[in-house]
């Protein structure tokens, strides 16, 4: 990614961090719809895996499906029009309307992909939107500040003041008048319309039905009331039977907003027609005369082509959304057309990847927590690593990480900057009580001077440690420290030694050590992800272990998932070398619990201990019992579980370089739920959310001290 | 002058006869899913009953649980608060507890919204679905007229009541079938909608609700699947402003449900099962002889031997026990929750 294009995603950060209002009415609908939706997803534990196979079947024979829907919705006496481009789309769309014509509108993302208001607009068609929402938002000229509560940001006395100037008459400032003056204006414009323009949350290909749901009753009306009814939908939008569109719009409830169920589902098969044939001759029923189907194609053929079809099996619920910790923080400006890391996607096959990159593909922090809220369990963060991946093989690194990256290659680089940085550093860093602070703002590398920065340790961890040699040993381990370990935290590489030790299991380490790759990988830099992925295989192959263990769950995801991924075309030999490897990966939780009988830890630590869950180990891994057990062994502590306690801390590695500013602020999130618990130390299990709450404690005076369970439990087994 | 409006009533039944029997080869379980949903609820009907109230209520509906048809009748005046209009959609359960004529009596000015029921009159039922099925129609002037008035007069109602023709237990959602577009409206416009039912009407789920859809759209009219489903859970809502919820955005501010009994608990502990599992779609009259010849005039209620359940619940002068017919069995054939008479 160019220089210019980083500067233009700062930008769009910085504007979507200051923007308060916006950020205040989105927390009012995540406080809402977190707890909600979290509450009744455990209610319905097919529908996931139902919906994904579902979306699988229809994406992988979306040929098939598409004819099979026009078919029938052509049958039901629907005009079909497939559209290519959003162009076609637009063209269509407006020739439907009459010159100066009035349209009524509710929600459609699809309607959005094709800019379809600002185009009617433009060709002096007057669209009103239906939704209460949208229609605040365009009497108050600005934009949506969430997806399904897009007004939420606007004060009731500002609404007051929209609608009380819209009907002419001053209204009380409550929202029970003002819905009774937007029902009743609104009605008005439904009444007079011409044309009526909704989206579809799914479409039956058996029956050719659109499905639609909503709280309000804006859709029906829309959907009802004129002449001429336009569905806007994307091609993916089209499922094979009534039953699987039932299952799409009970998900969307369910994890979108938490509701067993919409308000309103209606089911809309076709043009509206008498039973009675001689009545249907004079009057074709009661509703609309003309119902027309937009189907946009718009890229996403091409993105099933590159091994992008996952993308369209999002139903557009939003659940990823609520809890996304960049698009908490940043809003809208995450996101192209569709809001957040799916709509980074989108960008790069209905634009291109400048586009993708513009919006933001450098701003996910790969946290996960999108893939756990979705109901078809879309990996969005992997495609978007895949799509790094072809920005960097078509533009190159940027010579910063390119620098940086092709040092970490090399085992001697860390050892040498290490002790540059211990001897000279005192001249560019401070000791500030609470840690190291530059004297200097490195800004453009996310150093700030106020950034609390940790000391580097004269020698690396493996140049000094002594593992205890074990006589009769139960298991034999290697362990692999990983960078913030060697260089800084050689503390934390202690006291697994002492940990394993204590349970007589032996230790073997190498002397020369790389970084596992996962930043380089992150970053979609491959070439040199592979150079220091080969090393370290070739290091811990030629280990006689049980178990390889890791301290940074980052750096066993490179082993245990990466690596498989990086080597997937290459030799078969070295596939299974690579295999193998990742078999023996284990995260230290889950192996002093599942390969060892942990002896029993003695001493008391009185502390009152909460606990954070590193992204790494307790979505990529699935490991978030096992250390919550293992600091609930401890005598003395008082364990207090947080709000929250498995949202991301904010630090990702390297974006906390990129994007110093959002990962504060996505710490500072944190910090107040660890206030809350009143813990006196902040336990967690992985070194780079470490270092970043370390910052976070110091700047904001806090007195928690971080450490490692491992750090703990080897108090707790009488070191120091 | 009964020979010209039979041939319109044979070739509707004739269209509906042959698309059924290709839509059956493409769902041959359908008959057997509907029967088996509709036997779960009438093997436990009161404790789905109870099921059913709560979970409306849980939706924020009025739920009223009327014992008999007096009771139906007086609760929707009470519900209309002095209203002297309202606007009514076509169901078989109004004729189950002749509202019409209660509420005429009481004042109240009706206003059918659907369009058969206008050109036919409902004075004789002639189908559960085709108000107008033996009814000759010639203006198109006139057909146009009755729909303008529908409009601009259902645009101002306070007042709707419809049918339903499911309840779904789980979610306390109320399911309304149809092709005119009538019932949408009559139950999106005004500020109040009432919903009545017959406790039968109580299926577990929304998929259950969507397979009974189907049944009478297939069995009923030879159709896959008629024009519109509207699944109701609620009076409408928002909270755009601040997050703070408000009912009755564009739709109502308040949903009644008035849950009929009716005889069907009596019927539910006598094990009469056959009068709890008809869906009203129609299905029997399609090849019946004796539907031309009586049903069409008497109201399709008195039809052969399927009268006994077809009148099962109305008062009990309108009651048909021992009616008569060829036994051609048909209806029994053409029955999608296999009720055999």
């Amino acid at each position: 990614m160019g220089n210019q294009t980083h500067k233009i995603v700062k930008s769009k950060v910085t504007e979507g961090l200051h923007d308060m209002e916006s950020r205040k009415g989105r927390f009012r609908a995540f406080d809402a719809i977190r707890p909600a939706m979290l509450k009744m997803v455990p209610n319905y534990p097919e529908l996931s895996n139902r919906l994904r196979k579902i979306k699988e079947y229809s994406i992988d024979h979306i040929d098939e499906v598409i004819a099979n829907a026009k078919r029938s919705l052509e049958e039901k006496g629907c005009k079909v029009y497939l559209a290519e481009t959003s162009e076609d789309a637009q063209k269509y769309i407006a020739s439907l309307i009459p010159k100066e014509g009035l349209v009524v509108k509710s929600k459609s993302n699809a309607g959005k992909e094709i800019n379809i208001s600002h185009y009617l607009e433009d060709l002096g068609v007057t669209v009103v939107e239906t939704d209460l929402g949208d229609r605040i938002n365009q009497l108050a000229k600005s934009e949506a500040s969430h997806s399904l509560a897009p007004a939420i940001h606007i004060p009731i006395e500002k609404v007051t003041k929209l609608f009380s100037e819209e009907e002419g008459k001053q209204l009380e400032c409550t929202p029970e008048a003002l819905v009774v003056s937007a029902r009743k204006g609104l009605r008005d414009f439904l009444v007079k319309a011409d044309v009526g323009i909704s989206g579809a949350n799914a479409i039956a290909a058996d029956t050719g039905s659109v499905f639609v749901t909503e709280n309000e009753g804006n859709i029906r009306a829309v959907s009802m009331m004129p002449k001429v009814h336009i569905v806007i939908a994307g091609v993916e939008k089209i499922v094979p039977t009534l039953e699987d569109a039932m299952q799409v719009v009970r998900a969307a409830a369910v994890y979108g907003v938490g509701q067993d169920i919409g308000t309103y589902v209606s089911v809309i098969s076709g043009v509206s027609e008498s039973l009675d044939p001689d009545l249907e001759e004079f009057s074709n029923g009661q509703g609309p005369k003309e119902v027309h189907i937009v189907l946009l194609k718009n890229g996403r053929k091409e993105a099933i082509d590159v091994g992008f079809k996952e993308s369209l099996y999002c139903i557009n619920c939003g659940s990823c959304l609520n809890f996304c910790p960049v698009y908490q923080e940043v809003g809208g400006k995450y996101g192209y057309k569709y809001l957040g890391g799916r709509g980074l996607v989108f960008a790069a096959f209905h634009g291109d990847l400048e586009k993708s990159e513009e919006n933001g593909l450098s701003l996910c922090i790969g946290c996960q927590k999108c893939h756990t809220a979705c109901p078809v369990q879309m990996a969005t963060p992997e495609m978007l690593w895949k799509l790094r991946q072809d920005a960097v093989a078509k533009k190159g690194l940027g010579w910063k990480k390119d620098l940086i990256f092709s040092m970490l290659t090399k085992p001697k680089t860390l050892p040498v900057v290490s002790k540059l940085a211990t001897t000279f550093g005192k001249l560019a860093l401070k000791e500030s009580g609470k840690g190291m602070t530059s004297r200097l703002t490195f800004d453009s590398f996310g150093l700030p001077q106020e950034r609390v920065i940790p000391r580097f340790s004269g020698k690396s961890f493996v140049e000094i440690a002594q593992p205890k040699p074990i006589t009769s040993p139960i298991k034999k381990v290697g362990f692999y420290p990983g960078c913030v370990v060697n260089y800084t935290e050689t503390d934390l590489g202690e006291a697994l030694l002492h940990v394993l030790g204590e349970n007589n299991v032996e230790v073997k380490l190498t002397k020369e050590d790389v970084c596992c790759g996962i930043p380089s990988i992150v970053s979609g830099d491959l070439n040199h992800a592979k150079s220091m992925a080969l090393k370290n295989i070739e290091t811990y192959s030629s280990f006689d272990m049980d178990a390889l263990v890791f301290v940074c769950p980052s750096c066993a995801v490179a082993f245990k998932e990466e690596y498989p991924k990086l080597f997937a075309e290459d030799s078969l030999e070295l596939q299974e070398k690579v295999k193998k490897l990742a078999q023996k990966a284990k995260d230290i939780n889950e192996f002093l619990s599942q390969d060892i009988k942990l002896k029993p830890p003695k001493q008391k630590v009185t502390e009152t201990v909460t606990y954070h869950d590193p992204c790494h180990l307790a979505r990529s891994m699935g490991v978030k019992k096992e250390p919550r057990e293992i600091i609930q062994k401890i005598p003395g502590v008082n364990y207090v579980e947080m709000q929250e306690a498995d949202s991301c801390c904010g630090f990702g590695g390297s974006f906390s370089l990129s994007f110093y500013e959002l990962s504060q602020r996505i710490n500072e999130g944190k910090l107040k739920n660890v206030a809350d618990t009143q813990s006196t130390t902040l336990a967690t299990s992985c070194p780079g959310c470490m270092v970043h709450f370390r910052d976070g404690i110091a700047q904001h005076d806090m007195k928690q001290k971080v450490s490692h369970v491992v750090q703990i439990l080897s108090r707790a087994y009488g070191r120091r | 002058m009964s020979n010209i409006n039979s041939t319109k009533v044979e070739s509707i039944l004739k269209g509906i006869s042959s698309r059924r029997d290709l839509l059956l080869q493409e769902y041959p379980n359908l008959a057997r899913q509907v029967q088996e949903i509709k036997s779960t609820t009438a093997n436990n009907l009161k404790e789905s009953v109870e099921k059913a109230a709560s979970s409306l209520k849980g939706k924020g509906c009025h739920v009223i649980f009327a014992k008999d048809a007096s009771e139906a009748q007086e609760q929707i005046l009470k519900i209309l608060a002095g209203n002297q209009s309202v606007a009514l959609s076509k169901n078989s359960v109004f004729t189950e507890i002749a509202l019409r004529e209660y509420l005429s009596s009481n004042n109240v000015e009706i206003l059918d919204t659907d369009l058969g029921e206008r050109i036919a009159g409902t004075k004789v039922d002639a189908h559960p679905w085709i108000a107008s099925i033996n009814t000759p129609i010639s203006n198109k002037e006139f057909v146009a007229q009755i729909k303008d008035e529908i409009k601009q007069k259902a645009a101002h109602m306070q007042y709707g009541i419809t049918g339903a023709e499911a309840i779904i237990e789980q979610n306390g959602t109320i399911a309304l079938l149809e092709s005119e577009g009538n019932v949408r409206f009559t139950s999106n416009l005004p500020y109040n909608h009432i919903v009545v039912a017959g406790i039968d009407k109580i299926v577990p789920s929304l998929e259950d609700a969507l397979a009974v859809c189907r049944a009478i759209s297939v069995f009923g009219m030879g159709k896959d699947i008629l024009k519109y489903i509207s699944f109701i859970s609620g009076p409408s809502r928002t909270a755009d402003i601040e997050f703070r919820m408000v009912q009755g955005m564009h739709g109502p501010k308040e949903v009644y449900v008035i849950l009929l009994d009716n005889g069907r608990l009596a019927a539910a502990k006598d094990q009469k099962w056959d009068s709890l599992k008809c869906l009203h779609c129609g299905g029997c009259l399609v090849n019946c002889p004796k539907y031309i010849e009586e049903g069409l005039k008497k109201g399709y209620y008195y039809t052969g031997k399927r009268a006994k359940v077809l009148t099962a619940f109305l008062k009990g002068s309108k009651q048909a026990d021992d009616a008569d017919c060829g036994d051609c069995s048909l209806c029994n054939k053409n029955c999608p929750t296999g009720i055999q008479v």
